[in-house]
């Protein structure tokens, strides 16, 4: 049980910059999840909130008490190293044993230590390999065991960095439901760092997007997917990632892809004539235009040929030539058409997202993640963007 | 999208190589009953590659797929020569190359471990076999595939300063820049990042087709299998356990070892029993009966069904029946993991977007016929 | 290479002959010294000087340096030189231990200002020939008393094992993953706890080797004992060199079986703990 609150918490190493202006409220109970590229800061964050390095300018409070400061076993919290940190001459029972013999989480007899490792393991399916050396142990029973060191002990804040990222993708699928079923099931306030937006979407009650040690943008999984603030916030999530497309406002329409799509522009985005924008299209939204939609001004449609076709699994993502450019678009593979075949790709208006600034033909990844340019809203004008209420104050 | 900037001009959807002054022409790979047994005074032989047969069509991109210790780096350092042939042919074009050294076998390697020269730059580095033989436009031509791999700010550093990602992507720049009629390459975007990743990957493919090399890349990642190859060649065990084009691995698997390793978030896969009515075949899971494509299994054969939780339909009368213990809500679409009465796993089940699901809830659902796979119990092997 | 090799076969080329012949000769060159050495020893007085391989072997030099004829020869006691010598070095290795490993621990963990130039200091003690700082010492020994005492052996000593010590210590600290040590403060260990429950045990095989290697390096110097002892703290390495005679009559027999067994106790301590020193660092601690 425990509330946490960051304020304009700082870090620097040397010169660099490795978290600035960090200010965040997370309740109590809330399962807290931030999602940035490596090297965003999130690891330090973690160590910031744990403790475990001296910030150099801000405040950091749990249950109300200032704990800036304070040495890292006072403030009672429980962290999951991404590196797992298992103590290498221990058994696996031991390991989860040492949180609890410290005297500092509370104490415990030899029974009830014994209780306790019983009931995490065997959550967890580790039950059998109590008396296992770390060395013994698969990856992904190292890592459940240090997820155990956590979930065993009693603590105001569980901090997991990375748990899953070593993993392969079928066992990490696996559990990232299983820690979703942990996290319904345990009432601590847990703050998980990630760099995987599908573990961010699903175990997530809100989620806070780092980017070079600020955030960019917090709020429920629901929000930053369907209105990101910016253009990084938009290409985090999803894979493939979102089309951004650059347009201009001529005569009233948004006008991209060389001419081949245009819009009106919604009267609400108070766009002028002649100014750049960027759209925002999610691969998942477009769709091959089977003549299953109604017409009507609600879908956008493009005329397009596609490139290539790669198998996803059961879905397909087709590389669309349309105009002087490219869509990715992924579809079903029961719908998905050949390559070298004439196609027409729509997506409802709605879902498409308008943010400022095309200047930035962003050529590659890195100088796209420098220039994030903000979201003003729907191509339908309908929701625009809120102003993130915690990040940039 | 930010590949707008880089098409190729002319370049087509189709496999229609370009070929200047002093390319060579791309070749057929042949690979006949090739054997690696390793063995040494005091242990055990181990057969690394088991009787493998491949025709590779010129100009073909093969994935050689598997776990780890399946075969199939050792396959491709045969090819490359940096590992003797215990036995069988492996022909380029018409050419038997067992006993060629490397260097004269004429396949580019793009090895991450491949030595980069330390004191040059990786411009230099690139170039260097082009001046070598002294090709008009070397510098040109490094620039413009530099581009294309998103790797021109690496140019001006020297090998020692990349880091793994960024050596991959300079050895695959440095394989690809000598356009061999043969193209090897191992886990070549295995460091990248998933945004990074996706991005070389649809290029690698564009130039291959643009310049069509025969490529041979192996992997131990399903995705980047499927959606890079022409076809792909399933290994385990050192045996070739499926080789078809994607949608034949995915669609159709010819073993439960295929059928698993294949498809994420993985296949479900439980016990069933064949009931036989007539010519009806159904499969009696737990209290439920599924309705499987499969015609020829007898009545009471004990079978491993599997369902990829895409294929699952909710909202259905009839299928299985058990309760959510677990909702991933991806927004792109919902996992719910379902406890079935009977069913020791634990299966998943993909759910449109926009349901919401939440633990206990009940949950019926099947699959169409011809994606409820049937293996035999023992072997593994597909019953169709 | 035409030829299929089968499993176990090498290839036999002009440039593998000559590198193995090369290697044969590098070790013959290396290891005469050692094999001529052990001759010797075996050698009596009449033939020491006059042989070369055919003589008549005898185990009478061993007894010899460490008889009582052995001390009239030398006017040294060759028995209590090798307890010195395991008294000034283990204490020496004893000391720097006690202050090394903390050291080590902070300068591996801990950047602060001036904390590499303190570490070179300290490895600058090794590079300076201990000609340079003799005559100084000599003279600070005699006044305050230190002169041919274990104390100012020990104290001495600890300029050739402390160096040593905190370096290859700092660099097994520094290789060790700081997330061990920071699991244990957030499992609510001080951090005098987190040192001594989780890098401490981790970095065994360090000490083991640290130890090892500064006590050979103590054992083998000559310069200190040499100048600031005489007889009370004298050592192996200055007992071995009396029996080459001072103006009397050179005994190189008794010399190298002195040598040899002067050698003995760095080789036994070396052959017990040598399970430690090959043994890796961390394992299964981190990922991987």
């Amino acid at each position: 049980m425990g509330t946490l609150s960051l304020r304009g918490v700082r870090k620097t190493y040397g010169s660099t910059v490795a978290v600035d202006d960090m200010t965040i409220d997370v309740g109590d109970g809330e399962f807290f999840v931030i999602l940035g590229p490596s090297g965003a800061g999130k690891t330090t964050t973690l160590k910031s909130i744990a403790g475990l390095v001296d910030i150099d300018g801000g405040q950091v409070s749990i249950n109300g008490v200032d704990m800036t400061g304070v040495e890292p076993y006072h403030r009672n919290v429980a962290m999951a190293f991404e590196s797992y940190a298992l103590y290498p001459q221990k058994t696996v029972a031991q390991n989860l044993a040492s949180p609890l013999r410290s005297g500092r989480s509370g104490s415990f007899s030899q029974d009830e230590q014994q209780k306790r490792i019983d009931a995490v393991t065997s959550t967890l399916g580790i039950h059998h390999l109590q008396q296992r050396l770390p060395r013994e142990l698969s990856n992904g029973q190292r890592q459940r065991t240090a997820l155990g060191r956590v979930l065993v002990r009693p603590a105001d804040i569980y901090l997991l960095d990375e748990p899953l990222s070593h993993l392969d993708a079928k066992l990490r699928a696996q559990m990232r439901a299983e820690l979703k079923q942990i996290a319904q099931s345990s009432s601590t306030t847990t703050i998980y760092v990630t760099h995987d937006y599908q573990e961010a979407l699903a175990l997530g009650d809100r989620i806070a997007i780092l980017r070079e040690g600020r955030f960019v943008q917090i709020g429920t999984p629901e929000e930053v997917w369907r209105t990101p603030v910016d253009t990084f916030v938009a290409t985090s999530l999803g894979q493939p990632e979102m089309n951004l497309l650059p347009g201009a406002v001529r005569g009233g329409r948004i006008e991209f892809l060389g001419g081949a799509g245009s819009f009106p522009a919604p009267a609400d985005l108070g766009l002028r004539d002649g100014q750049t924008v960027q759209l925002g299209i999610r691969p998942s939204e477009l769709e091959i235009d089977r003549g299953h939609r109604p017409g009507g001004d609600r879908w956008l449609r493009l005329p397009g040929r596609v490139l290539l076709a790669e198998r996803l699994g059961r879905q397909v993502e087709l590389d669309v030539h349309v105009g002087d450019g490219q869509l990715i678009v992924v579809e079903d593979s029961d719908h998905a058409a050949p390559e070298g075949s004439e196609v027409t790709v729509q997506i409802d208006l709605a879902d498409v997202h308008v943010f400022d600034g095309a200047s930035t033909a962003a050529d590659d990844g890195e100088a796209r993640v420098h220039r994030a340019a903000p979201r003003l809203g729907s191509a339908l004008g309908r929701h625009s963007a809120p102003m993130p209420e915690e990040a940039h104050q | 999208m930010s590949t707008a900037a880089t098409i190729p001009a002319g370049a087509g959807g189709h496999a229609t190589p370009r070929r200047g002054a002093g390319r060579t022409e791309p070749q057929a790979l042949t690979i006949r009953n090739v054997r690696k047994v390793y063995a040494s005074r005091g242990r055990e032989t181990f057969e690394a590659v088991k009787g493998m047969d491949m025709n590779i069509r010129p100009g073909e991109l093969i994935s050689l797929l598997g776990p780890s210790g399946c075969g199939k780096t050792t396959t491709l350092r045969m090819i490359a020569g940096l590992e003797t042939i215990t036995s069988g042919d492996i022909l380029i074009g018409d050419r038997r190359i067992n006993d060629l050294p490397p260097g004269k076998r004429n396949v580019g390697v793009g090895f991450e471990s491949y030595a980069l020269y330390p004191p040059l730059n990786v411009r230099e580095n690139l170039a260097y076999g082009l001046k070598a033989r002294k090709v008009a436009g070397a510098e040109a031509q490094v620039d413009d595939l530099a581009r294309r791999l998103e790797m021109t700010e690496l140019l001006d550093l020297r090998p020692a300063s990349l880091s793994s990602g960024q050596k991959q992507r300079v050895a695959l720049a440095r394989a690809l820049i000598r356009q061999p009629p043969v193209l090897l390459l191992d886990e070549p975007l295995g460091h990248l990042d998933a945004s990074a990743r996706q991005r070389v990957r649809r290029e690698l493919k564009l130039l291959q087709r643009e310049f069509g090399y025969t490529t041979i890349v192996v992997t131990h990642d399903q995705l980047e299998a499927l959606s890079l190859s022409d076809r792909i060649a399933v290994m385990n065990g050192g045996i070739i356990q499926q080789f078809g084009t994607p949608d034949e691995l995915f669609d159709d698997p010819a073993n439960q070892f295929v059928a698993d390793f294949v498809g994420e978030p993985g296949i479900n896969l439980f016990p069933g029993v064949v009931r036989r009515d007539g010519g009806r075949v159904t499969v009696r899971v737990g209290d439920d009966t599924l309705v499987p494509a499969a015609s020829t299994p007898a009545d009471g054969r004990k079978v491993v069904v599997g369902m990829r939780p895409p294929d699952c339909v909710t909202g259905v009368e009839r299928g299985l029946r058990g309760e959510v213990a677990v909702f991933e809500d991806l927004l792109e679409y919902g996992l719910a993991t379902v406890v079935v009465p009977g069913v020791d796993e634990r299966l998943v089940v993909q759910t449109p977007s926009g349901q919401a699901w939440s633990g206990g809830d009940a949950l019926t659902f099947t699959a169409p016929p011809e994606r409820v796979y049937l293996f035999d119990a023992e072997t593994g092997d597909r019953l169709r | 290479m035409a030829t299929e090799l089968k499993p176990g076969q090498k290839r036999l080329t002009p440039g593998a002959i000559f590198a193995d012949i090369a290697i044969v000769a590098w070790f013959v060159f290396a290891l005469f010294p050692i094999l001529w050495m052990l001759l010797l020893a075996l050698k009596n007085d009449a033939q020491q000087t006059s042989t070369y391989f055919a003589f008549s072997p005898t185990l009478e030099n061993f007894g010899t340096v460490l008889s009582q004829r052995g001390t009239d020869l030398t006017s040294v006691d060759f028995k209590s030189a090798i307890l010195m010598s395991i008294l000034n070095c283990g204490g020496a290795v004893l000391v720097s231990l006690l202050i090394g490993i903390p050291a080590a621990y902070a300068a591996g963990r801990y950047r602060f200002k001036g904390s590499e130039d303190l570490m070179f200091n300290m490895l600058s003690f090794r590079f300076a020939p201990e000609l340079m700082v003799i005559v100084p010492l000599f003279v600070i020994y005699t006044q305050i008393g230190l002169f041919d005492t274990v104390f100012g052996m020990i104290w001495v000593l600890q300029l050739v094992t402390m160096p040593l010590i905190v370096w290859i210590l700092r660099s097994y600290f520094e290789d060790m993953p700081e997330d061990l040590e920071q699991a244990a403060l957030l499992d609510g260990y001080t951090r005098r706890k987190a040192f001594t429950m989780v890098a401490l045990p981790l970095v065994r095989p360090g000490i083991a080797a640290a130890a090892l290697l500064s006590f050979i390096f103590a054992w083998n110097n000559y310069v200190f004992p040499l100048i600031l002892s005489d007889t009370a703290a004298s050592t192996v390495t200055v007992a071995i060199t009396k029996f080459l005679g001072g103006g009397g009559q050179a005994y190189y027999n008794l010399t190298a079986a002195a040598a040899l067994i002067g050698a003995l106790p760095p080789l036994v301590l070396a052959l017990t703990i040598q399970r430690y020193l090959v043994q890796g660092l961390s394992f299964g601690a981190v990922k991987g």
